[in-house]
């Protein structure tokens, strides 16, 4: 049961991971064309801390992944159409002292497609099965991994110091019969342009809340998750093409895990995350 | 001469044959698969409905087990056959209040947003001066002491979470690694040290941004998190009488101005590892938690066998295996919605039944006593044998060795892990000579230390142990557990070895050895 539970929490991680990217998309000048293929690697560090009895039982997980988001098409309207997905996820959990390494090599999960406006928010998305996803992760919703392409600027544009708010709700599957939802309400501030590793870049800083509420079931129990949280970070957005190069977030989590059925446990938890994403130019 | 060599012929003839039915009224039948098997398809039927812990049906696995005790002649302890343990289910009641009293104002907080009581918080309640004692740490070998400039006697503590330097590799405390100061735990036991009625703790704003009261996820207090979804746990546990709160940033605000006060007072406390405590002068608060414990029925099944050496009687041999498993999916449309546990462990229960039944029908009886248990509650956590330890029914100082049969019917028909063979190994050399010279022909694998079973409550009590297993499969925890898939002769196998060992041990003298 512990096994399970702790593939379940990996799960979360990195819907976690995902989700903290979705509270950052959208930026108005899009130029993409149709084929462009753009790969992002991405390194997460996660402290885990579960509170009981008045002990504090923590466990540090670090993992690497790689998502790849491929332009599909372009509409009429100039609205791209864009298919990314997750591969090649590794994650090392460090509990006592005692390292386990879990590896996922291809990809994991099915891929989303999403069309996108021309500001960078979602206009529709769905899941694209994919047979070539591993068997253990077919019912996991990468729905996370396109929104990481675009930051959403208003429509009417920002200026240096500017702040713009997008508030949106995500759903999010898991291979657990159920669904987490996820709302996230993040103030977006325009600092200026930075030259990154030679790219022209559109700084912008963000700070954010999150809620998550969620359940499923799992060998006969019911698994509940609420939460909420809150992240700050900044993200590089090239200039020449509306594309994030590089995103940098800290987040913090209040989370509870609670199962009824065949076990019952209620398992207060806080996570730590930092997330590092970056595109390979 | 011929017939006095006749004579003595026949005398000893008449010898060997009343010494061979002598050894064949020793001798206990052989343990067979249909013996296991019989215990494992009763234990592991539906109408048991997955023996979950408090649950319906796990009586009459207990009644069964203990059927069979009483069969085999074995005496009751203490006048029965079972130990009830004290379980309970840790509930939020309904009075649960925290204001804050001004010389002009009496501030009523709310629970949820503005505090949350700790699992541990006790019902007794508090009315007193608030002050404010840095991290509420005490730590002489670090030199650090937040009391050394404050009376907390009879007063109510204000204190931040975690501990000074706690994201510092280069702090004294134990660098970025939390030491044991950081724990609630640790914070309250040093206030009551110190006198204080009460405790009020406070998320520290210099490490962490949230700062909403968590305390412990009531699910009275959540949207979602049903009431079932809260823990068992053994009585007896972790509870103090005084009250103990987390509080948000609406108390921050109140006693301290706004976080940036605190956030400075806390950077002064970490820059300089020196106290920062001091009295709310007349602030006071008033708190009032209620926490309900309710008890759940649950039982080991003990069954006794004495020794029969007046020199060895009083040492002990525990045999185990834990008969509880998962229960049963609830409202499930599937056929098969029972846990049944056949591997998982009626394997276990019904290997300790048959070396019972072994034990009590030799007629030679063992110079050691012998106590057989079926441990309930192992699911969990182990709850079954903790409660036994730390409330033996005979002196653990006298239990000279742990046998915990846990999964023991699948996988390899000859496969079995001595889990536990570095920390024993004399009873793992044992296991292995009784292998060979008994010719059970099972494949030994030492395994580690795992503390996933009913031994690790007598390792920790420093009794040497094994423990018998055959392995996780794709089953475990699964509701395809079933008795059709058990390997009775593995599991009788196993057994057989495990009576042997069990009754090597019982009538040695030997004291074994534990590594730890």
């Amino acid at each position: 049961m512990k096994n399970a539970f702790r593939f379940l929490l990996t799960l979360l991680a990195v819907s976690m991971l995902n989700n903290s990217l979705t509270g950052q998309t959208v930026k108005p000048a899009i130029k993409v064309e149709k084929g462009q293929k753009f790969e992002y690697g991405a390194s997460v560090e996660i402290t885990s801390t579960q509170s009981m009895g008045g002990q504090d039982y923590s466990t540090v997980v670090y993992g690497t992944s790689f998502s790849d988001a491929v332009v599909e098409n372009i509409l009429e309207s100039g609205e791209p159409v864009i298919t990314s997905s997750n591969r090649d996820i590794s994650i090392k959990t460090s509990i006592m002292g005692i390292d386990t390494v879990i590896s996922m090599p291809g990809q994991v999960g099915p891929s989303m497609q999403a069309t996108y406006n021309l500001n960078g928010g979602i206009i529709v998305k769905e899941t694209i099965e994919n047979s070539q996803a591993s068997p253990a992760m077919q019912g996991f919703d990468n729905s996370g991994a396109n929104s990481a392409l675009f930051v959403e600027f208003p429509e009417s544009g920002v200026t240096i110091g500017q702040t713009w708010k997008i508030e949106k709700t995500d759903t999010v599957s898991g291979n657990m019969n159920g669904e987490m939802q996820v709302v996230s309400k993040t103030s977006y501030t325009l600092k200026g342009t930075e030259i990154i590793d030679g790219t022209e870049c559109y700084k912008v800083s963000f700070t954010g809340e999150i809620e998550i509420t969620g359940n499923g079931n799992m060998q006969g129990m019911d698994i509940f998750i609420e939460g909420t949280g809150v992240n700050e970070g900044t993200t590089f957005v090239k200039v020449d093409n509306g594309v994030i190069y590089k995103t940098n977030t800290d987040t913090e989590m209040n989370l509870t895990l609670a199962l009824t059925g065949a076990q019952s446990m209620t398992m207060p938890m806080q996570q730590r995350m930092k997330i590092e994403q970056k595109l390979k130019l | 001469m011929f017939s006095q060599l006749k004579f003595h012929s026949l005398l000893v003839g008449i010898l060997l044959a009343v010494s061979g039915m002598q050894a064949q009224k020793n001798a206990s039948r052989p343990i067979l698969p249909g013996e296991v098997s019989k215990h494992v398809y009763t234990l592991a039927s539906d109408g048991l409905l997955g023996r979950k812990t408090a649950g319906s049906g796990i009586d009459s696995a207990a009644w069964y087990i203990s059927t069979q005790f009483k069969c085999y002649g074995l005496q009751t302890v203490n006048g029965s056959y079972f130990q009830e343990i004290g379980l309970v289910q840790a509930s939020l009641g309904d009075t649960n209040e925290f204001s804050v009293i001004t010389p002009d104002d009496t501030l009523v907080l709310k629970i949820k947003t503005d505090f949350v009581p700790f699992e541990i918080s006790g019902n007794m309640p508090a009315h007193a001066p608030v002050v404010f004692a840095g991290y509420g740490i005490t730590a002489p070998e670090y030199g650090y002491n937040d009391y050394s400039t404050i009376d907390a006697q009879d007063k109510i503590v204000l204190i931040l979470h975690h501990e000074p330097g706690e994201c510092d590799s280069n702090s004294v405390f134990n660098g970025a690694r939390n030491t044991k100061h950081s724990l609630v735990k640790s914070k309250v036991d040093n206030a009551i040290a110190h006198g204080a009625v009460g405790v009020i703790i406070v998320t520290d704003p210099l490490n962490h941004k949230l700062l909403n009261p968590v305390g412990f996820p009531w699910p009275n207090l959540s949207k979602i998190i049903p009431d079932d979804a809260l823990p068992i746990k053994l009585s007896g546990g972790l509870v103090y009488d005084i009250p103990v709160i987390h509080a948000g940033k609406s108390v921050i605000n109140l006693f301290f101005g706004g976080t940036d006060s605190l956030l400075a007072l806390q950077k002064s406390i970490d820059n300089t590892l020196a106290p920062a405590s001091f009295a709310f002068g007349n602030l006071q608060a008033k708190i009032k938690t209620t926490t309900l414990r309710v008890p759940l029925p649950a039982r080991n099944v003990v069954g006794f066998l004495p020794g029969k050496n007046p020199k060895m009687k009083n040492e002990l041999i525990v045999v185990g295996a834990h008969y509880d498993h998962l229960g049963y999916i609830k409202n499930s449309s599937d056929i098969d919605s029972v846990f049944n546990g056949a591997d998982d462990n009626a394997s276990g229960t019904a290997a300790m039944l048959s070396i019972a039944r072994a034990f009590s029908e030799n007629r030679k009886k063992p110079s050691r006593s012998v106590l057989f248990i079926a441990f309930t509650a192992e699911e969990l956590g182990l709850y079954g044998s903790q409660w036994y330890v730390n409330n033996p029914l005979f002196p653990l100082e006298n239990t000279v060795a742990m046998l915990n049969f846990d999964m023991v019917g699948r996988n390899h028909p000859d496969s079995l892990f001595l889990v536990g063979a570095s920390e024993s190994p004399d009873i793992t050399a044992l296991i292995r000579k009784l292998n060979k010279k008994n010719k059970h022909g099972l494949i030994l694998t030492d395994g580690k230390f795992s503390g996933g079973s009913d031994h690790a409550p007598f390792y920790n009590k420093n009794i040497p142990f094994m423990f018998f297993f055959s392995g996780l499969h794709a089953d475990y925890h699964t509701t395809a557990d079933n008795p059709a898939l058990v390997d009775f002769e593995k599991v009788a196998r196993v057994a057989a070895l495990g009576h042997s060992t069990a009754w090597f041990i019982a009538n040695d003298k030997k004291k074994y050895s534990l590594n730890k």
